[in-house]
């Protein structure tokens, strides 16, 4: 009798502990979602330049394999890098891609990964669904850095660079995107590519110097433009 | 002995009219405001403390339309419906509670201190849903999450805000918040979308509103005139001049007014959804309840790993709409 009273006022007992609750409820304890969301960096990401969150399904790994994972690692991302690099080497007006452009931009996405992406062999770049790692923040960053640079440079300069290829104008080769994009083309280069390209080149060489055919660089023309403006 | 039990009945129900009256004309005094009043916080504890007058059988509303199907469609106010509904707990709490939940959902439900009283604290530590109805309760009241969170606070409610959660994600991380945001941005991964969220904030403009008529009077005068003569030594002149003088009067009566305007705090988080849905959908303030999973770091921002800007991530139990007036 006393032992079915006391069975009685257990089972009556509120529960106090919380084990019981549905895990909904407010009294029991937090639950965490860890998976990655559908805003996970990811190669895709990486090609297109879109904003993302590092979250990826990861397992350390062991101390016997570090190098091969870091060596995994690069050669991973080195070889998607041809697939992006011609991707980013495609100049806006063309169906191809720039190919001395390309070139350029799978070396620099290749050092890019040497540098940044082995991650010590601590844990894989990727996971198995493409993923970037946490880890992998400044790898993805370097990439990326890269890509963009590429894109802008087939962009604005991509076409004059074929086109100064083509009638031999000085400067031409693998410096010529860069130099283009960032204004900094010598006056010779600048004088025949305002002579030989100036519809391909408009982007890049200030109208004054495309009229006006002043040989000094583009950098000094639109520095005394400037202050020439702001009197 | 009858005649007295007869009195005591009669009087019970003079009780509960008297209650059910007073309950009426409380809640269609609402003025057209963008504030609606409720009672205050501190007087409302005190009667979630002493519960009396809504577990005595004799103060329970009787159904204004008993016929209705669901509970919360039967009664008039949600005063009424809220008190029926805690006189249940005492037989079923199954059923109180599913009365509860038919009175926020059935009624414009704003009493918040009453579900968070003393009688309701129980099940709104066990229910699974018990979270759900306080932000419907929440969105109700017009979903000033800031404001609201300190009266679930004092009441020990385990519900939190986002920016606590961004502070400290470590003591947050897995519980409950409550948010007032935007949908800004979707993205999906198979069947599971994640939305990108813009907290707002929500506060009050002010303006002066004209009432009744307005009157303006014009007047303009102008005068002059020439004179001609002979001036001695200097011959024959004229001399003209002109005065004008103009006077406005403009006679007009204002009202300041204040209107509700949700802004963004400049907080941020990503919330995962179960499924598409397409009334979640962007351009509109929502009151979120939602799980926290942790800060990730994202691919924006120049600084250093250490620094990088990082997301609140979300798990979203549910959303509702806020009501446009807010009650204090």
């Amino acid at each position: 009798m006393i032992t079915a009273v006391l069975l009685a006022l257990r089972c009556s007992t509120p529960d106090v502990a919380g084990t019981a609750l549905p895990p909904e409820a407010l009294g029991a304890p937090p639950q965490v979602d860890e998976s990655p969301t559908a805003w996970a960096c990811t190669v895709e990401t990486l090609r297109a330049g879109r904003e993302c969150v590092f979250e990826a399904e990861v397992t350390s790994s062991t101390d016997t394999d570090v190098q091969s994972q870091a060596a995994g690692n690069i050669r991973a991302l080195k070889d998607i890098g041809r697939t992006l690099c011609a991707q980013a080497a495609k100049p806006p007006s063309g169906v191809a891609a720039d190919k001395n452009l390309a070139a350029q931009c799978e070396r620099k996405f290749a050092d890019a990964a040497e540098d940044a992406c082995g991650l010590d062999g601590k844990v894989p770049v990727v996971d198995a669904k493409g993923r970037f790692a946490p880890a992998a923040r400044a790898c993805y960053r370097q990439l990326s850095q890269v890509l963009q640079d590429t894109a802008m440079m087939a962009t604005v300069a991509s076409a004059c660079c074929q086109c100064a290829e083509k009638r031999g104008c000085p400067g031409t080769g693998e410096r010529c995107h860069e130099n283009v994009s960032r204004q900094e083309v010598g006056p010779a280069a600048l004088a025949c590519l305002a002579n030989q390209c100036g519809e391909a080149c408009s982007l890049v060489i200030p109208a004054s110097q495309m009229t006006s055919r002043d040989s000094r660089p583009a950098t000094q023309a639109r520095r005394s433009s400037q202050a020439a403006g702001s009197l | 002995m009858s005649a007295f039990l007869k009195m005591t009945k009669v009087a019970a129900r003079s009780g509960a009219a008297l209650v059910c009256m007073v309950a009426a004309v409380g809640c269609g005094s609402s003025r057209h405001s963008h504030m609606v009043d409720e009672e205050s916080p501190r007087r409302l504890l005190a009667e979630g403390e002493r519960p009396a007058p809504a577990a005595r059988p004799e103060a329970s509303p009787e159904p204004s339309r008993p016929a209705e199907k669901a509970f919360g469609a039967r009664y008039a106010t949600p005063a009424q419906c809220e008190v029926a509904a805690r006189r249940l707990l005492a037989t079923s709490r199954d059923e109180a509670w599913a009365a509860l939940k038919s009175c926020v959902e059935r009624t414009h439900f704003t009493l918040l201190n009453a579900l968070l009283s003393d009688a309701w604290a129980e099940e709104l530590r066990v229910r699974p849903d018990a979270a759900q109805v306080i932000a419907q309760v929440v969105a109700q009241r017009g979903g000033s999450v800031e404001g609201e969170l300190p009266l679930l606070h004092a009441r020990k409610v385990p519900i939190f805000g986002l920016s606590a959660a961004i502070e400290q994600p470590d003591i947050y991380k897995g519980r409950y918040l409550l948010l007032r945001a935007q949908v800004a941005d979707v993205r999906s991964e198979g069947d599971k979308p994640t939305v990108w969220l813009v907290e707002q904030g929500l506060g009050s403009v002010a303006s002066e509103q004209p009432v009744g008529y307005s009157t303006q009077k014009d007047s303009v005068s102008v005068r002059s005139g020439t004179l001609g003569g002979d001036v001695g030594l200097l011959g024959r002149s004229n001399l003209g001049g002109q005065i004008a003088s103009s006077e406005r009067e403009l006679s007009s009566s204002t009202v300041r007014r204040f209107d509700n305007v949700s802004d963004e705090t400049g907080r941020e988080a990503l919330g995962r959804l179960r499924k598409a849905d397409p009334f979640f959908a962007p351009g509109k303030d929502f009151v979120v309840l939602a799980r926290f999973d942790g800060l990730r770091v994202t691919s924006g921002g120049e600084e250093d790993d250490e620094d990088a800007p990082r997301l609140p991530v979300l798990t979203i139990v549910g959303y509702y709409a806020p009501h446009p007036l807010i009650v204090y």
